[in-house]
Formats: structure tokens, C-alpha cells, sequence
């Protein structure tokens, strides 16, 4: 089997032992990596109801086949476990140094269960695999442990941490990596705090293997020159995924105060221009030409990497119109281990929450310290944070008199920065993410916007979530590879059967990955629905409650909203076109066809099939 | 008459970004588009920079809605109408 390393990590935190274990090929072969692996592990070894900060939990770090050749954009993982915002799959994917260094290091994956009597670190160092004590490191927040461990460890080596946010148990807590990579939404810090597990650092030096290394590299090589020549590659280069923050606010789609408003007056001190004249220098993940994380001084003096979602989040949505000072919150959020999305969401819930008097906090729309102590408080889960740290619809829940109205999430994960009051189609693409509210998945809203059918329902949008869902979700997420260069640049996806083929030696085609896609989009909605057997129904699917009964408030589209029936049919296209029932759950014949047929025998087990 | 113009993304280099037009009775959407091509100098015809103007490659909204829900490049134009010229957006 080329192409793969065909060995994962076994980590067991709670005796401190690791073990290797050479896989199946049907591993592999069905699921390629990633996600896929990710999804897979679980289905198998996780027992439906596990309470997701238990030892019993299982964690899963996973490259797949492009990682860490010298290909575009092939520096990412995937982070993954049961997640304890939503209770259901949950996974994300960062760039860092640790894929290359895994897969140098002779693996594919790492796989930890149980939990450390004391916080404790993973060190992999080419053969060589251990679990080290880290109380030293408890407590510290996420740059200056990597700082510290780089320091014990080597420079080349990648490490994946967890700040403050993680160790407290917070559910929008990710893992981070090289000061502001983040990625696991759904609460994977707060699992790896749940394992007493502070850090993954890995050191590997070996040469990759693949079917035909020449002619990889020879490839890879061609791939970084298209890249480099494509028209817009100048632009991307100075706004990266700023660029669309001024695009969203004239779409009337930028999240502002909570997502009631669409229109934010302050948005030009906080757009991609104003960044583009505060930018110090970029940073990017490894093996990347496009690099797209801009660094910029904060209103505190320290450098802070900025984003589209950062800056939306913890900007216009909690009414912060300075960038520097946006920059101070996302800098806090990156040290603390905070999902910057979430943690946008939630300030703004709070906010909202306060202002109609439901609790009773000392912050206010844009109030920059009120939200910095905020933050803090999510993260030590002290205080009101201690409630807000559960997510917005957990704390919603217990704060009562009507905040569910105005939490923003679907299955429990905020939603990203778009606000879908007239995106009938980036709704659905919400509603249908395979993680609760994330765009990572079907980011269909440009095309939504642009080919101008937005108050439209038509089935044709279901196609389209699918097709993004099958490139993004599925092809990219488990072959591991950074799906910018494709939708930012269009660089061509026929690259991508070529590198897996040339990697792995087996042959494919972009159909063949699209079923792939199909088949870890149904497996994970297969453990979706194992968990939560027969309280699940077609309303999980569902967009937050605000889009539907709270028109935005200003702006071109003030007096917007979305149609509940007309939702309710584009979500029935998608069902339809996915081969899943009413309830949204495969059928026996879609599962078989997938290739999935041992897998729904089990699924039976805990819902019926039709 | 006039209409105001905003254009955005990888446009601003090549149109400018806010425009006051002035405009006779009856035009559209197609004959400002091409005003605006001659006066940024645009050889390429049906082109704005790198965006074929017709067939979805520019989102074009007058008002806030999208010209593929009016009459397209034949939308008329009134008086305080605003334009926006939107390419497709990088950042998700
Ligand atoms: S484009 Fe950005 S996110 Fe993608 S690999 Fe490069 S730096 Fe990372």
C-alpha cells in the first residue's frame, strides 16, 4: 500500500502507553484519510452514548495520502472525536507543522483514549513515542507552550495544544497551532482537557514514500506554478479572506449585533483595506504558496493573525468597529484556545441576552473590555462564563425566557459568519454540515449571490450544497488537502485524481472521490442519528429561528427573512438527491450502494431503516 | 440623470471604486456598463478586467437585486439607482 504510511498511533492516556498498529487496507481504500479515517475510527470503536468529556471518548488526529508532499497546500490535519458542544460527530482541520512531521515520523494518525492521572503531553519523535508529563505547562496559554516545547523539542518539530479554554472543559474550545491556527469547533480542545492531554509534539525526519515520487514532486512543483499565475492571485495575496467582508456587508449577509441586523456602519474600519494598511507580515501553513493569514499589531501592542471569520465574529456581530481592537480579542482567543467563531457568537448572545435583561452582565454592544473579561471567563468557565461556555444553546437552554430565539447555531455549533436571513441555499448548507453549523463544508453563498436567484428555493440550490459537500466535506477534507487554491484561485480539482494516483497507485477520478464524499457524508449522519437514535428528526436540519421569525432590521435587505416551507422543501430535494429519507437518514438501498452495507446492520440496531 | 456605482474586490484597481455616473433617460444596465469601460479604457469587449459582464461571472445588483432577476443588461436605469459590481468573492 502506497502512498499511506499504514500505521497509526494508539495513545492509551490513562496508563501512559502507546502502541503502533498497522491498519487494515480497507481503512485506506474506503476512506482514504482524514475525515474519512476520522469517522471511521469512531463508527467502530466509539459505544453510542459516551459522554463525550469521558476517558472513554476517542480523539483522532489524521492525515491522509497528499500530506506533507510537496504539493499544494498539503500542510493540514484533521482533528476529530465526539463532540461535547453538539453530542454529535465533530471534527475541523488546521494547518501546522505536525502533519508534515507525522507523516515523516511513520504514521498516518494518532488515536488517544482514556484519560492522564496528570496533564501529560504526546512526543513522537520519528520511532521513538511517549507520554510526558506536562504540569509545568498547565495553565499556560497556547503560544507560550509551544514556545516552550519547541524550545525542548527542536524548532522543526509540529505541535498541536490546547490553551486555558481546553483545560476547563469549555465547549468552544479548539486546538491550536502556530499562534493562530485553530481548528476542531466542536469543542475538540475541550476533549483534549478532558484526557488531561496539553499537547501533541511531534518530530519526524524520514523520507515520504509513494507510488511514484518523482513524478509527485514533478507535479507539485507544476501545481505551485499555476497557482502562483492565476489571475487573482495578486488580490488573494493582500486580502486573503478579508476580502469578502466588504462583499458580505453590501450582500447584507455580514452577522452584525447577533445576527439581527445585516448591515454594520462601521464596517470600512474593520474591512480588508484597513487591514491591508495595518499588515506587518503574513503567515501560512506548511507547504503552502498562498499564505492567508495576515498579521497585524493590536490595539495592546502584540501581533495578532487576522481572518474573514475572526474578524466578522468578534467584530461586526459583537459591534466592535476598530480593527485593532478586534485584533486584541482574537489574539486573546488564540492564546486562550477559544473557537474564534463560537466565542464571537457567544459575546454577542450574551450581549443580547443582557440588553433584554435575561442575565445580568457589564457589557454592552462593542464594549471591548466587557468582552475581554468575557472571554476570559469562558475559558476559565468562571462566573457567567461558566454557563456561556457551554455554547449558546446549552447556556440558552438554562438561561430560559426566550434565548433559544437568539442563539445561533444548528445542533449546538455556532454558526460562521454569514448571515443567511436571505441565503436560502448557505442555510441549507448549515443546516446539512455534517458538524452543526460550520461553512467549511458547502460554502455555496458566493455562488448563491452572485448568479442572483437568492430568494429562490429551488432544488438546484440541494445540488449544489451537495457538489460543494462532495468537493470540500469529502474530497479535500479526507485526502487532506487546504481547499483554497480551488475555490479562491481556481485552480483546477482535475489535479487532484492525478496527485492521489500518483501518491497512492491506484487509480481514480473525480467521480470515484465524489463517492467517496457520499460515503462519509453518510456515514457520519449514520452516527448522528446512532447517537441520538429517536430524538432524531428532519428539525435538526434546521437553520437558527431567527433567520425564519426576525427580519433583519436594516439595510438593503431590512424586512428579509426565510421561508419556513420553502426551506422545509429545499431540505426535502437534499434528502431526495442524497438517497435519505424523510427523517434525513440514509436508506438501507443508499447505504449499500455507498458501500456501506455492514455499517447499516449496525445503524438498524438502533433506528429503522427504509 | 445619475446613478451611483460601487464596485468591488479586484475591480477597485482596474474601475475605481465609488462612482457618481450621469446618465440620459432610458439607459440600462449594458450601456453604463460599457460607459464605464470606455472610460477606464477597457479594450476588451463585454469585459470588465477579467469578468465577462453578462453570462454570471459579475454578480451585477441595481438596488440590491440581482440583474439576472430584472431584465438583465436591458434593465432600465432610473434616476438614484444604485449599482454594484461584484466579482465573485474569495473567503469561505
Ligand atoms: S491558503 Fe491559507 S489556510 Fe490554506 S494552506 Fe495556505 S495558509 Fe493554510
Amino acid at each position: 500500500m502506497k502512498g499511506w504510511n499504514g500505521r497509526l498511533l494508539r495513545v492509551d492516556m490513562s496508563k501512559g502507553k502507546t502502541a503502533v498498529q498497522e491498519y487494515h487496507e480497507d481503512l485506506a481504500r474506503r476512506f482514504v484519510g482524514g475525515r474519512g479515517f476520522a469517522v471511521k475510527l469512531l463508527w467502530d470503536e466509539l459505544k453510542p452514548g459516551t459522554d463525550p468529556l469521558s476517558p472513554e471518548n476517542i480523539l483522532v488526529f489524521a492525515t491522509g495520502p497528499l500530506t506533507g508532499h510537496r504539493l499544494p497546500n498539503s500542510g493540514k490535519m484533521v482533528v476529530a472525536a465526539k463532540s461535547p458542544l453538539t453530542g454529535g460527530y465533530g471534527d475541523g482541520n488546521l494547518g501546522t507543522m505536525a502533519s508534515p512531521n507525522l507523516r515523516k515520523a511513520g504514521l498516518d494518525a494518532i488515536v488517544v483514549t482514556g484519560k492522564a492521572e496528570k496533564p501529560s503531553y504526546i512526543h513522537i519523535e520519528d520511532g521513538k513515542h511517549e507520554v510526558l508529563d506536562a504540569s509545568d505547562l498547565w495553565g499556560l496559554d497556547s503560544f507560550k507552550v509551544e514556545a516552550e516545547l519547541k524550545e525542548r523539542h527542536g524548532r522543526a518539530s509540529g505541535a498541536l495544544l490546547i490553551g486555558p479554554a481546553g483545560e476547563n472543559l469549555c465547549r468552544v474550545s479548539t486546538v491550536v497551532s502556530q499562534e493562530g491556527r485553530a481548528g476542531g469547533r466542536p469543542g475538540m480542545g475541550a476533549v483534549m482537557g478532558s484526557k488531561n492531554l496539553k499537547a501533541v509534539v511531534v518530530r519526524g525526519t524520514k523520507g515520504l514514500l509513494a507510488h511514484d515520487l518523482d513524478e509527485l514532486n514533478r507535479l507539485g512543483k507544476l501545481g505551485y506554478d499555476i497557482i502562483l499565475k492565476k489571475d487573482n492571485y495578486g488580490w488573494w495575496k493582500r486580502q486573503g479572506t478579508m476580502a469578502i467582508l466588504v462583499w458580505c456587508l453590501e450582500a447584507g449577509t455580514l452577522p452584525t449585533h447577533n445576527f439581527r441586523e445585516g448591515v454594520f456602519d462601521e464596517a470600512a474600519a474593520i474591512d480588508g483595506n484597513t487591514m491591508e494598511e495595518m499588515t506587518i507580515k503574513q503567515r501560512g501553513c506548511p507547504n503552502c504558496n498562498m499564505i492567508c493569514g495576515n498579521i497585524v499589531v493590536n490595539s495592546e501592542g502584540l501581533e495578532s493573525e487576522l481572518d474573514y471569520e475572526n474578524v466578522a465574529m468578534l467584530g461586526s456581530n459583537i459591534g466592535v468597529g476598530d480593527l485593532k481592537q478586534v485584533a486584541t480579542l482574537n489574539r486573546m482567543c488564540d492564546e486562550l484556545g477559544l473557537d474564534t467563531i463560537g466565542a464571537g457568537s457567544v459575546v454577542g448572545f450574551a450581549m443580547e441576552a443582557t440588553e433584554k435583561g435575561l442575565i445580568d452582565l457589564d457589557i454592552g454592544w462593542g464594549d471591548l473590555e466587557g468582552s475581554k473579561k468575557l472571554l476570559e471567563d469562558l475559558a476559565y468557565m468562571r462566573g457567567m462564563g461558566a454557563t456561556l461556555g457551554l455554547g449558546t444553546k446549552a447556556a440558552a437552554k438554562k438561561i430560559g425566557g426566550g434565548a433559544s430565539d437568539f442563539a445561533i447555531h444548528v445542533k449546538g455549533l455556532e454558526c460562521s459568519a454569514y448571515d443567511c436571513h436571505l441565503c436560502p441555499g448557505m442555510a441549507l448548507s448549515f443546516g446539512t454540515s455534517p458538524i452543526g453549523a460550520h461553512h467549511k463544508d458547502a460554502w455555496v453563498i458566493s455562488w448563491e449571490i452572485t448568479t442572483g436567484r437568492r430568494e429562490f428555493y429551488d432544488p438546484e440550490k440541494a445540488d449544489k450544497v451537495i457538489e460543494f459537500q462532495r468537493i470540500r466535506g469529502g474530497m479535500f477534507e479526507s485526502l487532506v488537502a487546504c481547499r483554497f487554491p480551488w475555490i479562491e484561485l481556481g485552480f483546477e480539482l482535475e489535479h487532484y485524481p492525478k496527485y492521489f494516483e500518483t501518491a497512492t497507485g491506484i487509480k481514480t477520478s473525480l467521480d470515484e472521490l465524489w463517492a467517496l464524499g457520499d460515503r462519509i457524508y453518510a456515514l457520519i449522519r449514520a452516527f448522528w442519528v446512532r447517537e441520538f437514535g429517536g430524538n432524531w428528526y428532519r428539525y435538526v436540519d434546521y437553520p437558527p429561528k431567527r433567520w425564519f421569525d426576525e427580519p433583519l432590521t436594516q439595510g438593503v435587505l431590512k424586512g428579509k427573512h426565510l421561508d419556513r416551507e420553502g426551506y422545509d422543501g429545499l431540505l426535502q430535494a437534499y434528502y431526495d438527491k442524497r438517497g435519505w429519507d424523510d427523517r434525513g437518514i440514509p436508506t438501507k438501498a443508499t447505504l449499500k450502494r455507498l458501500n456501506l452495507s455492514k455499517e447499516a446492520v449496525e445503524l438498524e440496531k438502533f433506528v429503522e431503516l427504509s | 440623470m445619475k446613478v451611483r456605482v460601487r464596485v468591488f474586490g479586484d475591480l477597485v484597481p482596474v474601475l475605481g471604486r465609488n462612482h457618481i455616473v450621469d446618465l440620459e433617460d432610458g439607459e440600462t444596465v449594458g450601456s453604463l456598463t460599457n460607459r464605464m469601460a470606455g472610460k477606464a479604457g477597457l479594450k476588451r469587449r463585454g469585459y470588465l478586467g477579467n469578468y465577462r459582464v453578462s453570462g454570471g461571472d459579475l454578480a451585477i445588483l441595481v438596488n440590491g437585486r440581482n440583474i439576472d432577476l430584472l431584465e438583465g443588461l436591458e434593465t432600465s436605469l432610473q434616476d438614484g439607482d444604485e449599482i454594484v459590481l461584484m466579482p465573485p468573492a474569495a473567503g469561505g
